[in-house]
């Protein structure tokens, strides 16, 4: 059984563009019907690296294969939400919001997890209790699932090399637009300027062992959050993401499925998943770190004429840990011979409830809190 | 229409930064956009016209207004054509050019090599070089507004980079319609939203999905009257066989081109769906993609789509009813009316009442683009006579920018960049822990004599025109801070004028220790520009 609680430390990975999640995770069972439907970007059979008879992963993510053994993967079949949006804004604005299909909301579902846990954030934070960002977006901008009424929580890091003080302005006390826009800017370098001070000592203490590829972003942005645990950051959500999961045009080789830019990010991914959960060890902290991936689409089941796939619905979610008992929740999909043209797998989890579980888990949260952070009843999903 | 009558029908149907409307019949009553008959004054026309244009230089903008704010749009919206090139200005060893001259007509390589990397950087100074040097200054906003609205990006053969530039900016103010057609058969937009390899066996939805989405119609929302996912895929049959040749070429005579390849179009009848009145196509070959753009701009969405992202640019970040009702409409039915003219469309937007008032409340984060421009086209800056090291000057500002979060012609989806979209943030996302400190970077080059870009204290000082302290601290409020500043940090300002500040602290610049408070100006100026209020326009 993992061994989360108010310790934990939750990492989320989007892979941005709508991951393909029939040439990620490959139901063996249907390979034949779908050689018929996608056969230009189908890996070839013998390539796979077949966990069972019907379960299959992608070549380049033959480090999670080691993670799947270790029971520290968990893999969620087609998870999606009720009337799909095939639009990357709109789609993404719901994965990132929680929200209805139909609705539009202006705060993120873990935003509103937090403002549970923080309902007068920004004021007085840092504190004691508080003294680190609550939240940690690795790269250039704010993590919008981080989003709360007041202010996001995701305090932007891209760097650990410097750590720079910012200049106060003193405002005048009418309350206009402009004046809104100065105290926003004044509230950001306030935190930033206390943050930087304590992340800067705290990278002085941190450490990492591994060996983190320098072309592989998403590992970068691993190694930073290895330092900051190490150095001993009281942070408990970090934010990274991984682009270019858009693969509408060769998505795999011409000549080579088993190459092309997917199987590219791929092997980003689970390289950089990989040495990451090797360093968690190294630094001891592996038992408190739940890393989940999201998207927001899989892609059609019939592949274009360009080696490519356009939007779709349903896809795999991954969850890496320690101890992780469960390597499956639900089905594989099963593809059927007869197709629409632009036909794509359909839901089993809603992402509402898979995160629900998350964070009922790694947040300390009532059963009562997490259906009002979602606006919905949560279905269980045994997840852990 | 009533206002009560209005909002009941708009009910929960929503365009992009939450405004509501119905799209049904929605011109029907729309009347003309308000004329502006606000008395505005001298400062609040050059607070709007600093906000619409993109570094429009200090000591331009009275004689710009010399005859009124209208008649000053009026010269602000001619259409110039592109003049400038960018040129090979470090390279040695691109076969084909040579050092100073254009490679916008020569091959991306030759005998296996390939000279994509210095094209990168070439064309990136370009881009910004021209507009610090190009006296259109709406058009240079206009031309940044574009490449927004279209997003491409990550082509690496620079050409077409250049020839999708020129495409825009040739057309700025021109017809929106042309625009949408041209950007069609793009060559560097094949590329980008894979038009290049759909097919007429399966095919390739990605562009049709954004022109839809982002280009003409609009955000997909949840109505019963939509455009619908049979929609996508039928807009991409017809678009099928356009392809672009040019690609990586080594042969001299090939320039970057598109053309349309019957093999690959798919002949087969396309049809709309009910939303676009079930119009059916039979097979046009290369005239199809016309003929498909003119079935989207029937819908009235169209108009109020660009028109809403125009004033968003422009303007505001978000739409509320009344300037929804009582600009937006109008506009978009007068630019539907004129069959997409953009021109007297931009003029009524830009003198309308709605527009001005707005625009005078209203502050918001200025993008990287704006930071940079607002301070070089207010300070002298030293410009190196060496041609290499001003060109470098360029490379080392698109850094700059990139590390602002604003890295010009990749932004980070074919949404554009997210500040101008993302509700509830908007412009507010430009600032962050990180961007705040490329800022202050920027700032700290202004202020360092052996940066590429630092200012002419010298010439500054003279074209302030002061002679004392305070003027000179008056003069910066009033004409770079639109008179904004606090009182105290005025005086603040007056102290460090006259006293100076211990430096050594502060890895800046090194000032001779004597009395003269005219050498304390960069210290003063630190202080100034790093203040949040430097970051509002």
């Amino acid at each position: 059984m993992i061994s989360l609680n108010d310790n934990s430390v939750l990492v989320l990975i989007q892979l941005f563009g709508g991951n393909d999640g029939l040439n990620t995770i490959i139901p063996i069972e249907s390979y034949d019907i779908l050689m018929k439907h996608r056969g230009n970007i189908m890996i070839p059979e013998k390539k796979i690296l077949k966990i069972d008879n019907n379960i299959g992963l992608h070549p380049s993510l033959c480090e999670l294969r080691n993670l799947y053994d270790n029971d520290e993967l968990l893999i969620i079949n087609d998870v999606g939400y009720p009337t799909q949006n095939r639009s990357h804004f709109k789609s993404l604005d719901i994965w990132t919001t929680g929200s209805n299909f139909n609705k539009t909301l202006s705060t993120g579902w873990l935003g509103r997890s937090l403002d549970l846990k923080h309902p007068n954030y920004p004021n007085n934070y840092p504190n004691e209790k508080f003294k680190d960002p609550i939240a940690i977006s690795i790269g250039s901008a704010v993590a919008d699932v981080c989003q709360g009424i007041m202010t996001n929580y995701s305090h932007v890091l891209n760097t650990l090399n410097s750590f720079p003080q910012f200049l106060k302005e003193p405002l005048d006390k009418q309350s206009d637009n402009r004046m809104n826009m100065l105290k926003f800017i004044n509230t950001s370098i306030d935190s930033t300027n206390s943050y930087n001070k304590r992340l800067e000592s705290i990278v002085k203490k941190g450490i990492s062992f591994a060996d983190y590829p320098e072309n592989n972003e998403l590992a970068q942005g691993l190694k930073k959050v290895v330092t900051l645990l190490s150095g001993g950051s009281t942070t408990r959500i970090f934010h990274l993401s991984l682009s270019g999961f858009d693969t509408h045009a060769y998505q795999t080789d011409k000549e080579n499925q088993e190459k092309g830019t997917h199987a590219f990010l791929l092997k980003q991914l689970s390289e950089a998943i990989s040495i990451f959960h090797k360093d968690l060890k190294n630094i001891g902290h592996h038992k408190r770190v739940l890393t989940a991936t999201y998207s927001e689409f899989g892609r059609q089941i019939k592949s274009n004429n360009s080696f490519g796939t356009d939007h779709g619905d349903a896809a795999p979610m991954f969850l890496f840990g320690h101890g992780l008992t469960n390597s499956m929740i639900g089905k594989l999909p099963k593809i059927e011979n007869y197709l629409d043209d632009q036909a794509a797998v359909p839901l089993q989890f809603d992402f509402r409830d898979v995160f629900a579980s998350i964070i009922n888990k790694t947040m300390s949260l009532s059963p009562t809190e997490i259906e009002s952070v979602f606006n919905k009843e949560i279905a269980s999903i045994p997840l852990f | 229409m009533e206002r009560k009558e209005f909002i009941k029908i708009i009910s929960f149907f929503t365009i992009g930064s939450g405004i509501t409307y119905s799209g049904y019949n929605i011109f029907r009553e729309t009347k003309e956009p308000l004329k502006s008959k606000l008395a505005i004054t001298l400062d609040q026309q050059k607070r709007i016209i600093n906000k619409i244009t993109l570094g429009l230089p200090h000591q331009k903008i009275e004689s710009l207004l010399v005859d009124g704010y209208e008649k000053a749009i009026r010269k602000l919206l001619v259409n110039e054509h592109l003049k400038s090139e960018p040129i090979n200005f470090e390279f040695e060893n691109d076969y084909y050019t040579p050092i100073g001259k254009t490679w916008i007509n020569s091959p991306n390589s030759y005998n296996g090599k390939y000279f994509e990397q210095y094209r990168k950087k070439s064309l990136r100074a370009w881009l910004l070089e021209h507009n610090y040097s190009n006296t259109s200054y709406l058009q240079n906003n206009m031309l940044q507004f574009w490449l927004n609205y279209f997003s491409i990006s990550d082509i690496v053969d620079h050409r077409y980079e250049f020839s999708h530039i020129k495409m825009l900016y040739n057309n700025c103010f021109g017809n929106f319609k042309r625009i949408i057609e041209n950007i069609t058969i793009d060559p560097a937009m094949l590329r980008f939203l894979s038009g290049f390899v759909n097919n007429r066996l399966h095919p390739n939805e990605n562009y049709a999905r954004e022109l839809l989405e982002l280009y003409t119609i609009g955000k997909p929302i949840h109505k019963s009257d939509y455009y619908i996912e049979s929609d996508v895929r039928e807009i991409a049959r017809s678009l099928s066989g356009w392809k672009d040749q040019g690609w990586y070429t080594s042969d001299p005579k090939q320039k970057v081109e598109s053309y349309f390849n019957i093999h690959d179009h798919d002949i087969g009848e396309k049809k709309l769906s009910k939303f676009f009145s079930h119009y059916s196509l039979s097979n046009n070959e290369e005239k199809e993609y016309k003929l498909i753009i003119s079935q989207l701009f029937k819908k009235d969405d169209v108009s109020i789509n660009i028109c809403s992202k125009l004033y968003r640019w422009f303007c505001q970040d978000e739409i509320n009813d009344y300037t929804f009702k009582n600009l937006i409409l109008p506009i978009s039915k007068k630019l539907k009316d004129s069959n997409y003219e953009l021109n007297e469309v931009l003029f009524d937007l830009f003198t309308s009442d709605i527009f001005i008032k707005n625009s005078l409340d209203d502050y918001r984060i200025k993008n990287p683009l704006q930071f940079i421009f607002s301070h070089l086209s207010f300070f002298p800056i030293n410009e190196s006579k060496d041609q290499l090291q001003y060109h470098q000057t360029w490379s080392f500002l698109f850094k700059i920018l990139s590390e602002m979060g604003m890295e010009i012609l990749k932004p980070p989806s074919v949404g554009g960049w997210k500040a101008l979209y993302q509700a509830p943030n908007y412009s507010k996302l430009w600032i962050n822990s990180a961007t705040l400190a490329a800022r202050q970077n920027f700032i700290s080059n202004l202020l360092n004599p052996n940066s590429f870009i630092s200012i002419n204290m010298k010439r500054f000082l003279s074209q302030s025109k002061t002679e004392e302290p305070k003027e000179l601290i008056s003069y910066i409020n009033s004409s770079f801070f639109q008179n904004q500043l606090s009182e105290e940090t005025v005086k603040h300002a007056n102290v460090l004028l006259l006293e100076g500040e211990d430096l050594n602290k502060k890895n800046l610049i090194k000032v001779t220790p004597d009395n003269d408070w005219k050498n304390n100006v960069p210290i003063v100026l630190n202080f100034l520009l790093n203040l949040p209020s430097n970051n509002l326009i």
